[in-house]
């Protein structure tokens, strides 16, 4: 139960721990805001309303489901893609400064832990056939629908849900491989 | 085909939150009496969750900290009813945030206890360290916004020691300098709940092109804590949230620039649990 002090300070109303939970984990979450709606100013708000969300349900966090960056990564992805949802017309940009999967880790101490577990991560992600990551980007970071997908891809939906599950069971054994949880 | 072979495709989906209402309906009913799609749901969860973290941190600009922060505690009290009625004059306003100790000097006051000598203060010692620190770090905050800047980088670092360091199953961990660095010593902090933090002295300065960097060494594999940088006076100071491993030692090798995945240099510090 990483960080787990911390939610408790942060249920408990202390305002301190909401800085330290901004300072371990605001870069996470505002790079997968980045990531999904394409726009650093979108994505600034967006880190915002997470924030303010985790302070106003810190009660709720429940460690047996998720770790603490994985509840705040999960409240980011599910704001971010409503975002993108609500955009209706407006194209999603194709992400020119927006990092990609799986950048080479740089050396930065302060964020080595977050770096290592994207490094392993993007290591197993590549490890897939295009078309089966493709499958998998396309929902994970845009949320788009199994049906979405073999529109945009102009695949059959049978190919997109066969593609989507073993994408999923490699992945899966490539993160049991190394441990990550 | 059987029932579970129509809404087993669905478990992934289902676990990236990528289902219709219709559907999500019809497999939550289906889930509850089969135990091989809820394993399939978490094994999907578990890469979902994962799958946040394939994108590199990020650092955000400096501002946003600050309008984060406001943000969250702003909201919190506008939910407060009373500042809901407020008849005819516009917009309910906000009440500033109660004033109280800035978070990031709280952090440095931390950083200087840490400073002041982590290794052998008890919790409760820690705690009054820290607030002389604090009143002394306060005195200091009439210096400039420049000194408050370069504070505010190294106090991150130093909170998160401090966090590890006080977590209750803490355990500390002596490392001795090795053959390449006879004189350096290392004390390492393992908190199997929120990671590990080491503070480290005399060692060597770093050769052009390499870093320190930090190993949990489990009984299968080494897994990477975080880089070290020490100062000129060759002290350094490091915490990485790194958990969910059962390290039998912890060891510090040099190694080229940006780290290794796996470590490839000599070790230089060394304590086994």
């Amino acid at each position: 139960m990483p960080d787990q002090g911390n939610i408790e300070r942060l249920a408990a109303g202390d305002q301190s721990a909401l800085a330290e939970l901004y300072d371990l984990h605001g870069r996470s979450v505002y790079a997968l805001a980045a990531r999904i709606v394409g726009d650093r100013g979108d994505a600034e708000d967006i880190v915002q309303e997470v924030f303010a969300q985790a302070w106003r349900q810190a009660a709720r966090y429940d460690a047996a489901r998720a770790t603490v960056i994985g509840w705040l990564l999960m409240m980011t992805r599910a704001r971010a893609i409503d975002r993108i949802r609500a955009r209706h017309s407006r194209p999603v940009a194709s992400g020119t400064t927006v990092p990609d999967l799986a950048d080479p880790v740089e050396g930065q101490e302060a964020v080595a832990i977050s770096a290592e577990v994207a490094g392993r991560v993007g290591a197993a992600l590549r490890t897939l056939p295009e078309a089966q990551r493709q499958a998998i980007e396309l929902a994970y970071y845009e949320g788009l629908s199994q049906s979405d997908i073999s529109e945009r891809l102009r695949e059959p939906l049978g190919t997109v849900k066969t593609r989507m599950r073993s994408a999923l069971q490699k992945l899966r054994v490539a993160l049991r491989d190394h441990e990550v949880r | 085909m059987t029932e579970h072979d129509r809404y087993g495709e669905l478990a992934g989906p289902y676990a990236l939150n990528i289902l219709g209402a219709d559907d999500r309906r019809a497999f939550e009913a289906h889930l509850a009496g089969c135990p091989e799609c809820r394993a399939e749901v978490r094994d999907a969860a578990i890469v979902a969750e994962t799958l946040g973290h394939a994108v590199t941190p990020e650092e955000p600009p400096a501002e946003l900290r600050s309008r984060v922060l406001a943000a969250a505690f702003g909201a919190d009290q506008s939910t407060v009813p009373a500042s809901r009625v407020v008849p005819m004059r516009g917009a309910p306003v906000a009440r500033p945030p109660r004033r109280r100790l800035e978070p990031w000097l709280l952090a440095a006051a931390s950083f200087a206890a840490v400073a002041l000598g982590l290794y052998s203060l008890s919790l409760r010692a820690r705690l009054r360290e820290t607030d002389q620190a604090l009143r002394s770090a306060q005195a200091r905050l009439a210096a400039t916004e420049t000194q408050m800047a370069s504070l505010e980088r190294t106090s991150s670092e130093s909170s998160r020691v401090a966090l590890v360091a006080s977590a209750p199953d803490v355990v500390r961990v002596d490392m001795a300098g090795q053959a390449d660095a006879p004189a350096a010593r290392g004390r390492a902090f393992w908190s199997p709940s929120r990671g590990i933090a080491v503070a480290a002295d005399q060692l060597p300065a770093l050769p052009q092109g390499r870093v320190y960097q930090l190993w949990l060494v489990t009984a299968d594999a080494k897994v990477s804590a975080g880089l070290m940088h020490p100062d000129a006076s060759g002290r350094a100071l490091s915490a990485s949230q790194t958990t969910g491993v059962r390290p039998v030692a912890i060891a510090l090798t040099l190694e080229p620039e940006g780290g290794v995945p796996a470590p490839t240099g000599a070790i230089y510090l060394v304590g086994s649990l």
